[in-house]
């Protein structure tokens, strides 16, 4: 079946994608000056501590066998220890990486709820004062600059209002008096999966503006492209025939003509996505949200460098699936793709 | 005699165009008897098209209907109430898009887009959908009518595409099929299988026809009546005899001339002198003049009005002629 046969290539593919990234990772971490002993250990080590963790870290073994260990140290989540918290650096991104993705998958979550349908209606009012609204809005959205905005509402609906907190992930009374547990990482879920209603509504709450800020420039190209391809596909003779045969209007643009539109249209979703996860970066440390983002700041900032290794691989790994993601949702809604007869745009 | 079934009176369809509107029909009138197949021939570009969309109350945007009205069963379908257009679309008056390649939607299986109309207009609850789409996709002689259900359209061929879809204009069992260029994209053996098919589905379903083409071939096949277009405007109407026997209007003499098979060896290519004007808004007098042989003075003075040659005949030309 051709259908299995794609699939098959594309897993291949991702996974030679992934040992790429591996080699080059591996590459720069050899290539970058500064001993990695010494810095583990500090300026002020002596030669013999830095002789013993060099034997330790295996950092006197030929190139071929340390690769070998990388490779398969990564495959095992075994990044060594944080210079700076001396704490294993997967213990850390288990507690970073959910908050991160809880912001990312929350602004996706937005781009394609509010994106795709007011793309779908402003191309199907195509130049009605809806469109035209929704045009500025996009067009504001993709180019205003992220803490500009961040600090806006920040300074609205903290400073103005008091309605939402400034920043962090639950206010300091409701981890102490309602913590939550953590089953998958993701505040939200875990405190609704336990029953937790005081800290849910207040993860909500802390969640609102970084993700609306995160969100900006998702939904508003998504609103755009899914315009864009709309328009397109409204104009082929396919929708004039489905008209022609008397289908609703409804189900014409959202399940005719969308499925259409929004194979390219999921090319930029998977794009910015992957986008979300560098963007948080900024916000994070603007709301204080302790994720991937903050942890890398941080690394940067004390020379961190297995941590910055560690979170290079992790943020790779996330955009080969994505895209992986991506190129299979496409396959899977357009045959001529499994066919690997061309893409479509 | 009785309502006919479709009846285009002063059909007038524009584009707004820098300095006013650019009229791509300029008065249609023409009327289709139930039961009866209706053949309108002309150039590519004349309006074929855009007649069988106005009919449907599909002019695209930012086109619309400058005038005349649209009568189907005696009520005007222009000046009434659009929902009621709406409602006559796939269930009274269906449409075969020319080019099926490009009329198919390329994401959905052929099963799926034939069961989504006939879901639309009641003709089968989903459990009983399936059946029926594998009965009428028999009915257009399709083999394998079932396997054919879950096929994507770019699996089939250019005959069995078109075949899918005249099978999705009947899949609402309407009255009045109009079919664009349907046989247009087929090599000639499929094409007389399609004519041929189309002609005994209207005898089995009692359907009413109107056959779009750019070939005499086809209409003479089919046809009970011929309208014959130029730049918006039926020139010329009547019986098969009338047209192919005794054209009146020099450029269906031209078209017929122009057919493959009316010329023999010896003869160069007989073909219309020049292209069709891009508009007809800037030529005064008859709209044909700059490539009619014919030509006189008062054909560049005025428009030449429709003139009855007989019952059944009529022709827009200055020239003297007919019975
Ligand atoms: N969407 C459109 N916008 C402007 N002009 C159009 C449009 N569609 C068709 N026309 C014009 O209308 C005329 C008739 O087109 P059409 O009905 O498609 O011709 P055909 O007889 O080949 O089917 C042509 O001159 C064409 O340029
Ligand atoms: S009216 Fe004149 S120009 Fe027009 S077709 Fe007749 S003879 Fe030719
Ligand atoms: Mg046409």
């Amino acid at each position: 079946m051709s259908g299995i046969r794609y699939l098959l290539r594309r897993l291949v593919l991702a996974l030679l994608v992934m040992l790429g990234a591996l080699t080059v990772t591996f590459a720069i971490s050899h290539v970058i000056p500064g001993d990695p002993a010494r810095l583990y250990l500090g300026a002020r080590a002596s030669e013999e501590a830095i002789v013993a963790v060099r034997a330790d870290l295996g950092l006197d073994d030929p190139l071929p066998v340390q690769f070998v260990r990388f490779v398969s140290n990564a495959v095992q989540g075994e990044f060594g220890y944080s210079y700076r918290t001396k704490r294993p650096i997967i213990e850390d991104l288990a507690e970073r990486l959910p908050a991160t993705m809880e912001l990312v998958v929350l602004a996706t979550i937005l781009a394609l709820a509010v994106g795709v349908p007011a793309g779908v209606l402003a191309a199907a009012r195509f130049a009605s004062g809806f469109d035209r609204v929704m045009r500025v809005v996009s067009i504001l959205g993709v180019s205003m600059p992220a803490f500009w905005l961040a600090l806006l509402l920040q300074l609205f609906f903290f400073l103005w209002l008091d309605l939402l907190p400034l920043g962090g992930r639950l206010s300091q009374t409701t981890s102490f008096l309602h913590p939550v547990t953590t089953l998958t990482g993701f505040h939200l879920v875990d405190a609704a999966l336990t029953g937790n209603w005081v800290a849910w509504r207040d993860a909500v709450a802390h969640a609102i503006l970084p993700v609306v800020v995160l969100a900006t420039f998702p939904v508003s190209l998504t609103l755009r492209m899914t315009r864009a391809s709309m328009l397109d596909v409204l104009a082929e003779t396919h929708i004039t025939a489905a008209r022609a045969a008397g289908l609703h209007e409804r189900e014409i643009l959202f399940r005719l003509a969308l499925k259409n539109a929004i194979v390219p249209t999921l090319t930029v979703l998977g794009l910015v996505f992957a986008f979300s996860i560098t963007g948080a970066v900024l916000i994070e440390s603007i709301f204080k949200w302790p994720g991937l983002g903050s942890y890398m700041l941080d690394a940067i900032l004390n020379d961190d460098i297995p941590v910055l290794f560690a979170v290079t691989l992790v943020v790779t790994v996330i955009y080969i699936v994505i895209n992986l993601l991506v190129d299979l949702l496409q396959a899977g809604l357009d045959p001529r793709i499994r066919l690997g007869e061309s893409s479509v745009g | 005699m009785n309502t006919p079934l479709l009846a285009v009176s002063g059909l007038r369809v524009g584009f707004p165009a820098p300095g006013g509107r650019r009229l791509v029909l300029r008065g249609i009138d023409f009327e289709v008897e139930e039961g009866t197949a209706y053949g309108i021939v002309g150039e590519s570009g004349c309006g074929k098209s855009m007649t069988a969309h106005a009919i449907l109350g599909l002019v695209p945007p930012p086109g619309s209907i400058a005038g005349g009205t649209i009568a189907y069963r005696g009520q005007d379908l222009v000046s009434g109430d659009p929902s009621a257009w709406a409602g006559l679309r796939g269930r009274h008056i269906a449409m075969v898009h020319q080019d099926p390649g490009a009329a198919l939607n390329p994401l959905f299986t052929i099963g799926s887009q034939i069961k989504a109309i006939m879901r639309r207009h009641g003709r089968a609850r989903s459990r009983e959908a399936r059946q029926r789409a594998v009965s009428l996709l028999g009915e257009l002689e399709l083999a394998d009518p079932a396997a054919l259900l879950d096929r994507y359209p770019h699996e089939l061929s250019g005959g069995m595409q078109q075949r899918v879809l005249l099978a999705m204009a009947l899949a609402g069992d309407p009255d009045l099929v109009i079919a664009d260029e349907a046989t247009t994209a087929l090599d000639v053996t499929i094409q007389a299988q399609v004519l041929a098919l189309l002609d005994r589905l209207r005898k089995k379903r009692g359907l009413t026809l109107v056959i779009i083409t750019h070939d005499l071939g086809v209409v003479a096949q089919t046809c009970d009546r011929v309208a014959v277009l130029y730049l918006g405007r039926i020139v010329e109407e009547g019986d098969p005899e009338d047209i192919f026997l005794e054209p009146h209007h020099p450029y269906t003499r031209g078209l017929l001339k122009a057919r493959p098979g009316e010329q023999t060896q010896r003869t160069p290519l007989a073909v219309i002198p020049g292209s069709v004007p891009a508009d007809a808004a800037n030529i005064t007098g008859c709209a044909f003049r700059e490539r009619c042989a014919f030509a006189m003075d008062s054909c560049r003075l005025e428009d030449p009005a429709e003139r009855r040659l007989s019952d059944r005949h009529r022709s827009a030309c200055h020239l003297e002629g007919g019975r």
